[in-house]
């Protein structure tokens, strides 16, 4: 491909790339920056993509890179308070009996990879990560999505290990009982 | 005594399930899930969700 012709098919990458920066910082301004970052960074560094993997790939990469900067500008804007509140050990009483075991039976979710072909499952799923308390929503994005390890998450947010293990719990009980009720129940019944 | 050594309810266990994906387990944790696995069926749809969960998420940008 030549240079022109990459440059305009990084320039096309904008609306994806704005949709996944507004989905992880939650705020349009820092997503419209961070977007803008990355298009100027890929645009200068065109030369260097090697064609090894794909344009997208290549450039997301990048944008992964900026989201982190934009969380370490924007710094402390979700208050300690919502930490401290967020890496409490959520008792999940409504879940368990007194002896601890579980009182609904999780559901088999079949095959759930192909849940992967339906658009609808991903808007599912954005759904059910917004609606996840932000400090929570933001941890569990950057180990999951960003795929930092926890001691960067740790030195980033301003966390212990254990705080940040207690949030990603929390994080996955909750995307797993939204996940069920909103998708896998429906597709169980549809079985 | 051996089996209150290794015994963990199912609150435990998914404590587990969660953890293994951010830090290597202790031997004996894994010991002990592994044995609270085979034994918990429920629990053990709860780990194919997580696995599922965490390779959902990475396909958010897709």
């Amino acid at each position: 491909m030549s240079t022109h012709s990459l440059q305009q098919a990084v320039g096309e990458l904008q609306p994806i790339l704005l949709r996944i920066a507004r989905l992880q910082l939650r705020n349009d301004t820092w997503a419209e920056d961070a977007v803008s970052e990355t298009l100027i960074s890929a645009l200068e560094g065109v030369d260097r993509f090697s064609g090894q993997s794909q344009l997208k790939t290549w450039v997301v990469g990048i944008l992964k890179h900026k989201i982190i900067d934009q969380f370490r500008r924007a710094g402390r804007e979700i208050s300690m308070e919502a930490i401290a509140e967020a890496a409490q050990v959520e008792s999940f009483d409504d879940l368990y009996t007194p002896d601890d075991h579980r009182v609904n039976e999780p559901l088999d979710w079949g095959d759930p990879e192909s849940a992967y072909s339906r658009v609808q499952f991903f808007d599912i799923l954005q759904i059910c990560v917004d609606e996840l308390p932000p400090a929570l929503a933001r941890v569990f994005m950057m180990r999951e999505w960003l795929e930092l390890d926890t001691a960067q998450i740790c030195k980033e947010v301003g966390i212990t290990s254990t705080n940040c293990f207690v949030m990603l719990h929390r994080a996955r009980m909750r995307l797993r009982e939204c996940l069920e009720l909103r998708w896998f129940a429906a597709e169980a019944r549809a079985r | 005594m051996i089996r209150r050594w290794l015994m963990i309810t199912c609150r435990q266990a998914q404590v587990l399930l969660s953890q293994r994906q951010d830090r290597a387990l202790g031997l004996l944790e894994r010991l002990r899930l592994r044995l609270h696995l085979t034994l918990c069926d429920w629990c053990s749809r709860i780990a194919r969700h997580f696995r599922f969960l965490s390779e959902a998420v990475r396909r958010l940008d897709r």
